[in-house]
């Protein structure tokens, strides 16, 4: 029977557990040492998700990128889906945190959000500009 | 920003100087998420954590004063400031120090070598990508597997760069096991234990590192070295508090942390100097960093008010398997916190205070994640009399 090795993440001690599966369903989970273990585990092997953070294109603003997250877990296969879009995005400040970049990302059905507010500044007033 | 804003909430002027353009320090860079678990229970990038404060300085009465440096600060807590509208003399009642940490550089691990662009620290590459907007190089090696370099391995990879490898000097990883998965294992970059880099290659760009095993004393083997083709090499071998002005308020220093020697106030043994965070010890959660802020705001009010705060006339020390503890001192007259690192991994262990019956049981502890308690106002009795509490994690 196939298996699959994850390292947990639950606690530090991050056991190695082994997972036999057939198809999409799991046969037998070994390694773990707790409960938490056990759902980590399955969480990664029906549904891995991680949350994106990353930058896009701003103008006007004091800094040429503004950070954006997904507001929960996106599928890890969606990752490089999400990033691709996200190059094509740019923003014009002032921007609040909080604010949809991108609703409904790669077909996830998760908004893609601003993680700081950034004013609209002058030239002068810009990253790096004299004082 | 915490002490700030504990400070005007107990009704003292504060000022805050901040050299940088806006505040929230090294948050501003750190995209990823993870900030806030232990105060909002939420998983928040940097920049959302910070903005968090910045509301709350907003809302408060606290002088900020940004684009702003302090030039001399002496131990009566005179200083002089240098601000976009020129010089400015300052007479504290009490200063608290946040002045967080820095990266350890090339020269501090003295790797051999030719000297070319290509080589700088993991956080000022973040630095780069996140704030400014620039990729520093394409074909990229980190050298250590500290937390900030597992994070820029995978956010390099997001944009495009190609990770070849990371390598530790410890035959374990010393980020977070989290980290490790989410940043190297997702992205099959591999990590190389008990390896560091033993020479750079290149004449005005990095062409090249070599990479070799060591053994137990950390010395390369012989034989063991090859060569890797890069043109960007990240270090992140760890942080330093940064103790410049300690030092030059005549404050003691730790030996093991660098940073200053603080009581449960957070108070330095220059009377009515305090420091908090990445200055005082590096911690692993911004959300230990901003408690410990609250409480030091609170001793520089109580010192600025009265003058005085309980004797810390406890040395706390660290016994069995305790690297180092903070703070250094107590007066066992309020309940108070303690954060410690272990030297070694264990399982199932109690972290206790020798002589008491103050512990805490834990199933695990290692050496990257920091361990923090507290001694509560019932604990304290226990403390009577005693002139040192040695801390200690042993085997249940």
């Amino acid at each position: 029977m196939p298996t699959k090795e994850y390292t947990c993440t639950a606690c530090p001690k991050g056991c190695t557990v082994e997972v036999e599966f057939e198809g999409e369903e799991i046969k037998d989970i070994s390694g773990y040492s707790c409960l938490k273990g056990q759902e980590y585990v399955k969480d990664e092997f029906h549904d891995p998700r991680r949350i994106l953070t990353t930058t896009v294109k701003i103008r006007g603003a004091r800094y040429p990128r503004i950070p954006v997250r997904t507001e929960t877990g996106v599928p890890k296969d969606e990752l490089d889906c999400c990033l691709e879009k996200l190059k094509e995005v740019e923003l014009e400040a002032p921007v609040e945190v909080g604010a949809v970049v991108i609703e409904d990302i790669c077909s996830t059905d998760i908004s893609v959000v601003t993680s700081r507010s950034l004013e609209g500044v002058s030239e002068k007033e810009k990253d790096g500009a004299r004082l | 920003m915490a002490a700030a804003i504990r400070g005007a909430e107990e009704g003292a002027d504060v000022m805050l100087v901040e050299r940088d353009i806006e505040l929230g320090g090294i948050l501003n860079q750190c995209i990823h998420n993870g900030f806030g678990v232990e105060i909002y229970g939420e998983e928040l990038t940097g920049p959302e954590y910070a903005e968090r404060f910045t509301r709350r300085i907003g809302e408060s009465r606290v002088d900020v004063r940004l684009n702003s440096f302090v030039l001399s600060l002496r131990p009566d807590k005179t200083m002089s400031l240098l601000t976009p509208n020129g010089v400015l003399e300052v007479e504290a009642s009490a200063v608290v120090l946040a002045t967080g940490a820095r990266e350890k550089s090339r020269g501090e691990i003295q790797i051999p070598g030719d000297r070319p662009s290509g080589v700088m620290p993991a956080g000022t590459a973040q630095k780069f990508i996140n704030k400014k907007g620039f990729m520093p190089g394409k074909k990229v090696f980190v050298l250590g597997s500290g937390d900030i370099g597992l994070i820029i391995s995978r956010r390099l990879t997001w944009e495009g760069a190609e990770v070849v490898g990371v390598a530790e000097i410890m035959d374990y990883p010393t980020g977070l096991n989290r980290n490790v998965v989410q940043c190297l294992h997702d992205y099959d970059i591999p990590l190389h234990l008990s390896h560091t880099v033993t020479d750079i290659y290149g004449k005005d760009r990095l062409e090249g590192i070599e990479l070799s095993r060591v053994d137990e004393d950390f010395q390369p083997i012989e034989g063991s070295s090859k060569d890797i083709d890069v043109d960007l090499l990240l270090l992140s071998v760890g942080l330093v508090p940064e103790n410049d002005f300690f030092k030059e308020a005549g404050v003691s220093l730790s030996e093991k942390t660098q940073g200053a020697l603080v009581d449960e106030w957070f108070q330095t043994d220059v009377p009515g100097i305090f420091g908090c965070g990445n200055a005082v010890h590096i911690e692993d959660l911004v959300d230990w960093v901003t408690m410990d802020g609250f409480r030091a705001g609170d001793g520089a009010v109580a010192y600025a008010g009265n003058d005085s705060l309980p004797s810390a006339d406890k040395d706390v020390v660290a016994g069995d398997n305790v690297n180092y503890v903070v703070p250094h001192e107590v007066s066992g007259e309020d309940e108070f916190r303690f954060a410690l690192r272990v030297t070694e991994p264990m399982e199932n262990v109690d972290i206790s205070i020798k002589g008491t019956d103050i512990s805490y049981f834990k199933q695990i502890v290692t050496p990257g994640e920091m361990e923090v308690e507290e001694v509560s106002e019932e604990d304290l009795p226990e403390l009577e009399g005693m002139s040192q509490l040695e801390i200690e994690v042993t085997r249940r």
